[in-house]
């Protein structure tokens, strides 16, 4: 049982990981920290489905990625507009929000908003199983792609191109643009690769269990708690790493020990006790 | 000057009396409003009731047997406020004094006050917690929850020779209700519960409940009270690990729907519903009939009682003068009322008994198991 419920926490850790990286990514191109992020986490699995449903789920899983990283394109040219036009974070972040419940909506009025398994049953197969521990198909693609993916971006991105960028955004936007980058291009690629790791992760979650439209608001939770706290404990990627993983960790214990479903609550949890904590200095990053 | 007047003053005479009529005519229509979930993961519950309604209703205005009978539809969803709603806007937008639908305890239970305060007839054709129906404007035909899931702990144990087991409900009135009962019973027959667990409408990832259920020591059977879309959750990790000898379930799981989208991953599970009637009992073989010619498939759960409680409710208006309060008289009054779903009889409280059957899933269909 401690075998299987490790793995489930692995699981749970890789996808909450690639939700934390797509938000941080989203944020810093777009400046703020935006929910329509949420909506990407959504969107991926849902165009999948779609594809899936008229048995074409190879073009869906490639046409879902490329609709992933141009809604991450899109929404930065609309904030970017509206940014123009006078409109704050605090504004812009409700612009977000309210374009993640309009996409969270029209995804239910179009599917309905029961849940929905990419696999039929009769596909989730056991790949390996040893004593109590089973791990399916979708279980196992789950951690060699997300994992994949976390591990490039922590080791090799920060040596690329996109990486160095992406760190001059952080350090100084003026410096890159007096040193000619374009920094629009710049902040809408590294966006739409939010987005984009948004999307996988909602691909591989909806494919390891089900999707349902309220999903959003549950990966964008995720995503707020760990760009708040994810940076106090360590800068860049890792201080993300290590809050997905406690809240990963958390949520193994209590469904563990406790009663009912605790995925909206673990999050909120973490942050509290990372406020309890390090209240000076998350105060002074929430300000 | 004065002509002008007075033919307007004709006109608007001829106005009112024309309303007047027009008002007088509507006051004939039997309006009758429907809450039932047509959205969400209880939906098609709601289309098995509103097959029935519309069935009954059809039947009815080709017998003249209501008046000029109309059916106002409200979307009751899966948020027991949105019953409440849904209720309020039926009174106060459509002013009906009737209402059939609720098929849920907790929907139910949230609309009462407001049911009672307006003084309508409220007819469920499905909650089922204890303590909904009140025998003055609150009717049910679906027997209680503690009563049949009392009935089913004590089968489980003495005849389907189950000795431990393990409950996940869904946390509302329904899943409380129903663990408790059956924990109760089973429990004083001398089985054994090895674990009880609750979860939130609307879960979607019961790995980790699954792994707790699947690691007990000496399972027999794991009993699932949840809805459809719940039901596909946990099969979905059922059909990856295995619990027990099998799974029992509650009454919510009877759906052929549900069954051919779960597959063989449902295969050997026991349900506890309210018995029906046998072959020799005609208004129900006459019932399905209707049913099929209608519909093209077979009943499902509630359509049968959402079918009879429009049939009794129009009986009473026109047994009556109309008014709520004698219609819920002439309900209590009823004695063994043939209906679709069986002989009705109301007790003083409201509520009606009933029998448990028991049916198992052999080879993708329901069949009837005796105990």
């Amino acid at each position: 049982m401690l075998l299987q419920h490790l793995f489930n926490g692995l699981l749970a850790w890789t996808y909450y990981t690639l939700v934390a990286f797509g938000f941080y990514f989203a944020s810093v191109g777009c400046r703020h920290f935006n929910f329509t992020t949420g909506f990407g986490y959504l969107l991926g699995p849902y165009i999948v489905l779609f594809f899936l449903l008229h048995q074409l789920w190879p073009v869906g899983i490639g046409i879902s990625l490329l609709g992933c990283a141009g809604m991450g394109a899109l929404y930065h040219s609309l904030s970017a507009w509206l940014s123009k036009k006078g409109l704050r974070e605090g504004q812009l972040l409700i612009v977000s929000l309210g374009i993640m419940a309009a996409g969270q909506n029209g995804l239910a009025f179009i599917f309905g908003s029961t849940s929905q398994a990419l696999w039929p049953f009769n596909a989730v197969d056991a790949f390996y199983q040893y004593r109590s521990l089973v791990i399916t198909k979708q279980q196992f693609i789950s951690i060699v792609v997300g994992g994949g993916l976390i591990v490039a971006l922590l080791l090799v991105w920060r040596k690329s191109l996109l990486g160095l960028a992406l760190r001059g955004l952080l350090e100084s936007r003026l410096n890159l643009m007096l040193r000619g980058y374009n920094v629009d291009a710049l902040e809408k690629i590294i966006s739409s690769v939010g987005f984009l790791l948004v999307g996988v992760a909602g691909i591989l979650w909806a494919s390891d269990s089900r999707v349902r439209p309220s999903m959003a608001l549950d990966a964008s939770l995720i995503g707020i708690v760990t760009f708040i706290v994810g940076p106090i404990l360590v800068e860049g990627l890792w201080g993300l790493l290590f809050v997905s993983f406690a809240i990963a960790l958390v949520k193994v214990l209590f469904t563990l020990f406790l009663q009912g479903d605790w995925a909206m609550t673990v999050p909120l949890i973490v942050f509290l006790a990372a406020l309890l904590v390090y209240r000076g200095k998350l105060v002074l990053r929430v300000s | 000057m004065k002509r002008k007047l007075y033919i307007g003053i004709g006109i608007v005479l001829v106005l009112v009396v024309a309303i007047a009529v027009l008002v007088q005519r509507k006051k004939k229509e039997t309006a009758i409003g429907i809450v039932l979930p047509l959205s969400g993961s209880m939906a098609q519950y709601g289309d098995n009731g509103r097959n029935g309604l519309t069935l009954a209703s059809e039947e009815m205005s080709r017998d003249n047997g209501c008046g000029n009978l109309t059916l106002i539809y409200q979307d009751s969803g899966e948020a027991p406020p949105e019953t409440t709603s849904a209720v309020r806007r039926l009174i106060d937008a459509n002013g009906v004094r009737y209402i059939i639908g609720g098929l849920t305890s907790g929907g139910v239970l949230n609309a009462l006050p407001t049911i009672r305060e307006r003084g309508v007839l409220f007819f469920t054709p499905a909650a089922s917690a204890p303590g909904i129906p009140d025998g003055n404007v609150v009717f049910r035909n679906w027997p209680s929850d503690d009563a049949l899931a009392g009935m089913f702990g004590r089968v489980a144990h003495e005849k389907l020779g189950v000795k431990n087991v393990a409950i996940l409900h869904v946390s509302n009135d329904y899943g409380k209700t129903n663990a408790e009962a059956f924990s109760a019973s089973f429990t004083k027959a001398g089985g054994n519960v090895a674990l009880i667990r609750a979860f939130p409408q609307g879960t979607t990832d019961f790995k980790s409940l699954i792994t707790i259920v699947s690691s007990l020591k000496d399972l027999d059977r794991v009993l699932l009270i949840a809805y459809p879309d719940e039901y596909r959750a946990l099969f979905q990790e059922i059909a990856i690990h295995k619990v027990g000898k099998g799974v029992l379930a509650s009454d919510t799981f009877y759906s052929p729907e549900l069954l051919s989208q779960l597959g063989s991953a449902a295969e050997g599970t026991i349900i506890a519903v309210a018995a029906k009637p046998g072959e020799n009992y005609e208004p129900r073989q006459r019932f399905i009939k209707a049913y099929r010619d209608r519909f093209k498939k077979d009943p499902g759960l509630v359509s049968d009682t959402a079918y009879d409680a429009l049939h009794m409710i129009c009986r009473g208006i026109k047994e009556t003068d109309g008014q709520p309060r004698s219609v819920g008289q002439w309900l209590r009054n009823l004695q063994g009322y043939q209906g679709a779903a069986g002989l009705v009889t109301f007790n003083s409280s409201g509520d009606v008994t009933g029998d448990l059957a028991l049916y198992e899933v052999v080879k993708g269909k329901f069949e009837a198991r005796s105990f």
